[in-house]
């Protein structure tokens, strides 16, 4: 197939790039490549920590999806297809370096359940919960580092990515209660540990 | 209801997707009970907290990155061809 110039490329709408790349015009697909490959990257670099494994993740990822690409029908967007490429790729990765996928490890998961019989704090206000502070920032990453894999990436393409309940739900190959519910629970998690954090200090909220 | 059962509800009110019947039990119980109020007011700083968290941390794909992805892509097409 007739190849267009990258310039001409770049101005046409992604449904057109979709047609010819499947058609195996290589430089349309390398525009989808380029016009996608940040989110990409940028969800490799939240599921799994550090620059080596998102670079891996990216390529893999585009490779897979070069492949598959004759087989898209567009029943979902384009970005959405990627996302869920990737995040197959993530749970394998995770499988390898044995990094629990549903399981927590050692949290105690009724500790909320028992605080509201309590009393429950409300620190929404307070003056160290800004994104200024050097201490809230590592503890929210390491929290989120801490939940089991797959809360972790529903977290993300939940409460940080924008996707639907029902999105996640086509892209995982769960139900939309089984989603739901992990949404909720990750949020208990990471609510509870910036909780022990402005109740106790920052030493207590890191060091666990 | 106790407590504990309005959790998971407070999760979907944040998400807009709470079901009608509950939705007044809901917010008649947050406006009574402090503690629930609480977790509802920290539930939703966390969420906000973390997404600009990691809005912030964004970064671009750097070149050497890309470079070297097209380059393996590149000679995936050359086996396809063959």
């Amino acid at each position: 197939m007739e190849q267009t110039s990258t310039k001409a490329l770049a101005l046409l709408k992604e449904n057109e790039l979709i047609e010819r790349a499947k058609n195996r015009d290589n430089a349309a697909f390398e525009e989808l490549v380029r016009r996608n490959q940040a989110k990409i990257y940028n969800l490799g670099l939240k599921l799994l920590g550090n620059k080596e494994d998102a670079a891996d993740l990216l390529q893999e990822t585009f490779i897979n999806a070069y492949y598959a690409l004759p087989k898209f029908e567009g029943k979902s967007a384009f970005s959405t297809w990627l996302y869920r490429i990737a995040t197959n790729n993530a749970f394998m990765k995770m499988r390898k370096k044995k990094i629990p996928l549903v399981r927590f490890e050692t949290e105690k998961n009724d500790s909320d359940q028992q605080q509201v019989t309590f009393n429950i704090p409300d620190w929404s206000n307070d003056p160290r919960a800004h994104l200024k502070n050097e201490e809230l920032k590592m503890l929210i990453e390491k929290s989120v580092d801490a939940l089991p894999g797959k809360y972790k990436t529903i977290f993300i393409l939940h409460d940080i990515e924008g996707f639907s309940t029902e999105e996640i739900s086509r892209m995982l190959n769960l139900s939309i209660s089984a989603v739901k519910s992990r949404v909720h629970r990750s949020r208990m998690f990471l609510r509870d540990r910036l909780s022990q954090y402005f109740h106790a200090g920052f030493k207590q909220g890191v060091n666990q | 209801m106790k407590c504990e059962k309005y959790l998971e509800l407070i999760s979907m009110y944040l998400d807009k997707e709470l079901d009608r019947i509950f939705l007044d039990d809901l917010e008649e119980h947050l406006s009574l009970c402090e503690n629930c109020m609480a977790f509802f007011k920290t539930m939703k700083k966390t969420i906000t907290l973390s997404r600009t968290y990691y809005h912030m941390k964004c970064c671009k794909v750097p070149k050497s990155v890309s470079t070297h992805m097209f380059y393996h892509l590149r000679i995936i097409y050359k086996k396809e061809k063959i």
